[in-house]
């Protein structure tokens, strides 16, 4: 969370689309406006709609989901896989993984450099490592068992 | 679909159902005969419903879809979650990590004990580690003849820096797999 939580300035939301490579119209300005203003954070096409909707802008769910897209293809978002039903961008764009409570459907940043990955053998022949993520599923503790050693991690608390 | 190993037969899928705790209905039976017919692989709802298609079988792609998730919540299939625009399910249940290919959208097994993941924090209170997935994203090699095919040396330079330093001394030590 380290961006204020101070509302950027069109002008500057318009540099920052400008910079992405995107025109930056009013719809895209007013949405980015909403996205970025609170720090860094993971949310929905549905959940910023009802932003939205919230703040009296008026755009469709249709237009949101677009936008988010355009945004996640110029850089300016990145789009977190975790479940098929449910689609998730991150505004933040630094290298980090996450937490996925499969319960809530909450995700949680893990900060870069605090998981390390061994053994990872070559990448198949003519091809390169782009990037690597890691997903962390988690669920309640109250069916706790035996998958616990199964996930692989050191220090797991149970309470 | 005959010739094709490990084939199930439909009591055995029925019994498969039901051992995951869902009711054998005709459908879910079909879909069962066909997705574990080729043996461990990764499809998509969309691969599977021409497959289905192609059997005679009588079924619309959201049906396949919904069944391929109650088939994941009954932990008979996994999802893996590589790219925004195609969910995978995998008929592999056991550990096991990935390459993603996103050139060709093509998923590669790697073994279960060939990664591993250290340094997880600890879970949020009052919860659990279910399982850890990690898909390594693979593009093509632009330019070989100038890189060593040493898998960690290769990393990309799109914002993943920190495996680079990270994994690079590490990685000699383990035994990885080839």
């Amino acid at each position: 969370m380290a961006r204020s939580a101070a509302p950027k300035s069109a002008e500057n939301t318009g540099r920052r689309l400008r910079a992405a490579g995107l025109r930056p119209t009013r719809q895209r300005v007013a949405l980015a406006n909403l996205l970025f203003a609170q720090g860094n954070r993971h949310l929905t096409a549905e959940s910023l709609h009802a932003e939205v909707d919230k703040a009296g802008i008026d755009v469709s769910l249709a237009t949101v989901y677009n936008t988010l897209h355009q945004f996640t293809e110029a850089g300016i978002l990145r789009h977190v896989s975790v479940d098929a039903s449910r689609f998730y961008f991150d505004t933040n764009i630094d290298p980090h993984q996450h937490f996925y409570d499969q319960g809530t459907g909450t995700l949680i940043d893990i900060p870069s450099g605090d998981i390390t990955i061994a053994g990872l053998p070559s990448p198949p022949k003519d091809t390169v490592i782009d990037g690597v993520n890691v997903v962390i599923r988690i669920r309640p503790a109250v069916q706790v068992t035996s998958a616990l050693q199964s996930a692989g991690a050191g220090h797991i608390s149970v309470k | 679909m005959t010739g094709i190993c490990p084939e199930i037969d439909d009591t055995q899928a029925a019994q498969r159902l039901r051992a995951a705790g869902l009711r054998p209905t005709r459908q879910r039976v079909a879909l069962v005969g066909l997705l574990y017919a080729h043996g461990k692989r990764h499809l998509t709802a969309e691969t599977l419903h021409d497959e289905a298609v192609a059997a005679g079988i009588e079924v619309s792609l959201a049906t396949v879809y919904n069944t391929l998730h109650q088939f994941t919540k009954a932990r008979m299939l996994r999802q893996v979650a590589v790219d925004a625009a195609r969910f995978y399910f995998d008929t592999n249940v056991d550990p096991h990590q990935h390459f993603y290919d996103q050139d060709h959208g093509i998923l590669i097994d790697i073994p279960g004990d060939a990664i591993k993941v250290t340094g997880v924090p600890n879970p949020p209170r009052g919860t659990v580690i279910d399982r850890v997935d990690v898909v390594i994203r693979t593009v093509a090699d632009r330019m070989p003849e100038r890189r060593p095919r040493k898998g960690l040396g290769n990393i990309g330079d799109s914002g993943t820096s920190q495996w680079q330093d990270q994994r690079r001394p590490r990685a000699q030590k383990t035994r990885a797999g080839a």
